[in-house]
């Protein structure tokens, strides 16, 4: 219980009884202040313990006891006031008084301030010093906000250390909208880029767990465990991925040919060369098809290219076709044609392979499956970010067109991996042009990396939400409050249409989580 | 007796108000002062001195004095005052908050008594109040309100059997008569009334004992005296009234710092002389528990003494004003205490 003392700089200040004084409040607690009929609802800001009465260092001197009156400490509270309960229609803002009791809101005045009541379930948290905890009402039960299901659509930059909960959080995420989601005629479907370990690739298994206070969880959502029913993993060329827990008969082997590859996707490849070196190598690649591939005893392999690339007759001297159909010549810089056939070469493995299909959008565009493609395996990033870029357009080119009104989430970890730094910024443009019109499309995506520094900014003018977990930056300096002291699961939120809460825990997920 | 704390406000505050409201008196709301403390004068006696025990320098043991309060033996309790003046053309009003805080086994418990008294030398104003007070001098006469209003506070709420350890000296200036009444009646609530007095030009002991060696009993007893010490118990006895006998020691709680003088009646002292010594101890305790040696106070008394200030600032006099109709004025001259 406390008592409300005034308003400092714009927050409202609150003592504890001293009668009723369990303990310290959390940063990001939300509180209900009662004025007869009237309620406000508030959130924690700042949260210290005081002495009652100030004591004097003579006692320890001395070695003597204090009195019990004297080891007496009281909470003192800033919170910034939310909402007003009922609204009032005269435009104005009821005086919060002194001296009114407030208590923790409970999860009834918690529903009544969000604008949207149904979402996603995620549960309200706060944070003091180092321990970060879940939030409970007065009864000790877990308070719980729905983040709004739009949210998804607006795009979402999610960050976090390795074993922050970043993952889990993605997993949670992902198999809410292959199951519940709502909205667009949903569930859709989800397509989660793999690229380290096995993390999203045993979806379809139930999540494995004896931690009563994971089980007690989602018993609060009123869930049990389950994997996701409809689960398929793709991955490149011959490289099956070498995860024990994998249900193998989910995995398919995916390529691209070469003769039907948009010369536009290689650029997923050649993110570390200049801009101007990655415009030649497109129209390089463009005029071979054109013009070269399977004329004159030439083949349509990436080999084929690639060999065409190292004809020491050509002198590094090649034919170009524009984009606007001019032709040209280019000579490459030495260097550059190197590096360029390094990452040919290397990729080359995972194109044009036998008994593999091209990854279809329909394949993607599925409601209530989720699509994962693995890149997890050695070099398959650079074929993935071609790959990535192809699949991305053909599902924005089939949604552009009205094929399909199937919603979808496309989870990217480790984004930086394939969005490169600013200078190749328009490596994959079509991502952000989907991040852009994605809620008209009904397209959302997640970028996901370790460190904020990690992400172009790019991305950040395109998204809407951000939810930062352990670790998300070591850099930034001006951190609104410690986030290394930020639990497995717990995060710093900005999510759309959540405005007012500042942090969050996530369920663990139903599927796909297993004890490492 | 119940253990909660309490604001009392007395049964005319808002009455006096009205009346003050309809009698038009103009405030200055720029002369309202700050919650000061309220010093009575010290006695300066006259009759004898007896030295009631051996040594000259006693020391102190606090441990046993934390026992002592943690045992319960006694409830510990303290007492002060803090006032506003609010100077008007027309006189004077005085707000007073006197404070008694009680130690009980886990908390301080604040009972604190809240009075407003006007002084007049307008004769006309009076005619038409019932409230409003005459007064020739009103320094004297809110004085005497001071006590009476102190008396019943005490007696009323401090607890029966309990230490009430009392700002300010037992005799002193023209409440000297209330105060010894206060004491008797306290007395026979079984309680145990203790004056701490900081600072007095006081030369009893030095007059008496000392002639020509010190400048005052002050002096003396800081020269006297090492840190967690008291002087020899000196029985004073008055030449023109018995009840004006007391028994006094000096207490030194920190070094370099002016020491305390504690202070009881002599019927006190006849009633309770077993118990001083764990009553002395508790209280050196108490200087140490405080601990600030820039305004040595026993804990209990500095707490009172806080919630005294605390319930003056929180009460809005200018709003009370403004509320009542009364309009401010020009400056005006305090008059002061």
């Amino acid at each position: 219980m406390l008592v409300t003392l005034g308003e400092e700089d714009g927050k409202i200040k609150l003592i504890s009884k001293e009668s009723d004084n369990d303990g310290i409040l959390p940063y990001g607690s939300f509180i209900t202040v009662e004025d007869g009929n009237r309620k406000f609802i508030l959130r924690v800001e700042d949260s210290i313990q005081i002495n009652s009465f100030s004591i004097s260092p003579m006692l320890a001197d001395m070695d003597i006891k204090p009195l019990l009156q004297d080891q007496k400490v009281r909470n003192l509270v800033l919170a910034v006031r939310i909402k007003e309960i009922p609204p009032r229609d005269d435009g104005l803002n009821s005086y919060i008084k002194p001296m009114l009791f407030a208590r923790r809101s409970n999860q009834e005045e918690i529903d009544y301030i969000m604008t949207n009541q149904t979402g996603i379930p995620v549960f309200l948290s706060s944070m003091y010093a180092y321990d970060s905890q879940v939030l409970k009402d007065e009864n000790k039960r877990p308070i719980l906000v729905n983040i709004p299901e739009k949210f998804f659509f607006y795009q979402t930059l999610i960050t976090g250390a390795t074993g922050s909960g970043k993952t889990a959080a993605m997993k949670y995420l992902s198999q809410y909208f292959v199951e519940k989601l709502d909205t667009l005629n949903g569930p859709g479907a989800v397509l989660a880029i793999n690229v380290k370990e096995d993390d999203f690739l045993y979806m379809d298994k139930s999540s494995k767990t004896n931690k009563e206070e994971i089980l007690k969880e989602w018993e609060a959502l009123g869930e049990s465990s389950h994997g996701i029913d409809s689960f398929r993993i793709y991955y490149p060329g011959n490289n099956i991925p070498l995860s024990k827990n994998m249900d193998k008969n989910k995995a398919k082997s995916i390529t691209i040919k070469t003769k039907n590859l948009d010369p536009e996707n290689l650029s997923g490849i050649i993110q570390n060369l200049p801009a101007k070196g990655a415009e030649q190598i497109i129209d390089i690649f463009r005029y071979w098809q054109a013009n070269v591939m399977g004329k004159r005893g030439e083949g349509y392999k990436m080999s084929d290219f690639i060999r065409y690339l190292d004809d020491p007759a050509k002198n590094r001297i090649y034919k170009v076709l524009t984009a606007n159909g001019d032709i040209y010549e280019y000579t490459l810089h030495a260097a550059t044609l190197n590096s360029l056939k390094n990452a040919f070469v290397t990729a080359s493995q995972f194109f044009d392979v036998e008994n593999a299909d091209e990854l279809k959008a329909s394949d993607i565009l599925e409601r209530r499956k989720m699509s994962v493609i693995d890149l997890s395996q050695k070099n398959a990033i650079g074929f993935g970010a071609i790959l990535l870029r192809d699949i991305l357009n053909k599902i924005y080119e089939e949604k552009s067109n009205g094929n399909s009104n199937v919603p979808i989430l496309v989870i990217i970890d480790e984004v930086h991996e394939f969005y490169g730094n600013s200078k190749t910024y328009e490596a994959l443009k079509t991502l952000d042009a989907i991040a852009r019109k994605g809620r008209s499309l009904g397209i959302g995506v997640i970028f996901a990396s370790q460190n904020l520094e990690d992400i172009p900014s790019g991305i950040s003018k395109v998204v809407n939400s951000k939810i930062f977990f352990k670790g998300y930056s070591e850099r930034e300096k001006r951190k609104i409050i410690n986030d290394d002291a930020l639990g497995p699961g717990y995060a710093i939120s900005r999510i759309y249409g959540l405005s007012f809460v500042k942090m969050i825990k996530f369920p663990l997920p139903f599927g796909g989580l297993y004890e490492k | 007796m119940d253990y909660y704390s309490k604001l009392i406000i007395s049964n005319d505050f808002n009455k006096l108000i009205v009346e003050l409201q309809n009698s038009h008196i103009n405030f200055n709301k720029d002369e309202i002062s700050l919650p000061i403390s309220f010093n009575v004068s010290d006695y300066d006696g006259n009759g004898n001195i007896k030295v009631l025990e051996n040594e000259n320098a006693i020391n102190l043991v606090p441990e046993l004095g934390y026992e002592y309060i943690r045992d319960g033996n006694r409830l510990i309790s303290g007492y002060d005052e803090s006032l506003i003046s609010i100077p008007a053309l027309e006189g004077i009003a005085f707000m007073f908050a006197h404070s008694l805080v009680i130690l009980n086994a886990e908390k301080y418990i604040p009972i604190v008594k809240l009075s407003l008294n006007f002084y007049t030398r307008s004769r006309a104003l009076i005619s038409n109040s019932t409230l409003i007070k005459y007064a020739e001098d009103a320094s004297v006469d809110s004085k005497k309100d001071y006590v009476r209003d102190k008396s019943d506070l005490l007696i009323n709420f401090a607890h029966h059997d309990s230490i009430i350890l009392i700002d300010g000296p037992l005799i002193g200036g023209q409440v000297s008569d209330s105060n010894i009444d206060l004491n008797r009646k306290l007395l026979k609530k079984g309680i145990i009334p203790v004056y701490i007095v900081k600072n007095s030009n006081s030369s009893l002991i030095v007059d008496n004992l000392y002639n020509g060696q010190y400048n005052s009993d002050f002096e003396f007893a800081f020269k006297t005296l090492k840190k967690g010490q008291r002087t020899s118990l000196y029985h004073y006895q008055d030449m023109y009234s018995k009840d004006k006998n007391k028994i006094f020691t000096y207490i030194k709680p920190y070094s370099n710092v002016s020491p305390i003088r504690l202070e009881l009646h002599e019927t006190t002292y006849k009633l309770y002389e077993s118990e001083l010594n764990n009553i002395f101890d508790s209280i050196y305790y108490l200087f140490l528990a405080q601990g600030n040696s820039s305004n040595p106070q026993p804990r209990i008394v500095a707490i009172a003494e806080a919630y005294a200030r605390e319930v003056l600032r929180a009460i809005d006099v200018n709003d009370i004003i403004f509320k009542s109709g009364l309009i401010p004025t020009m400056n005006y001259t305090r008059f002061g205490w």
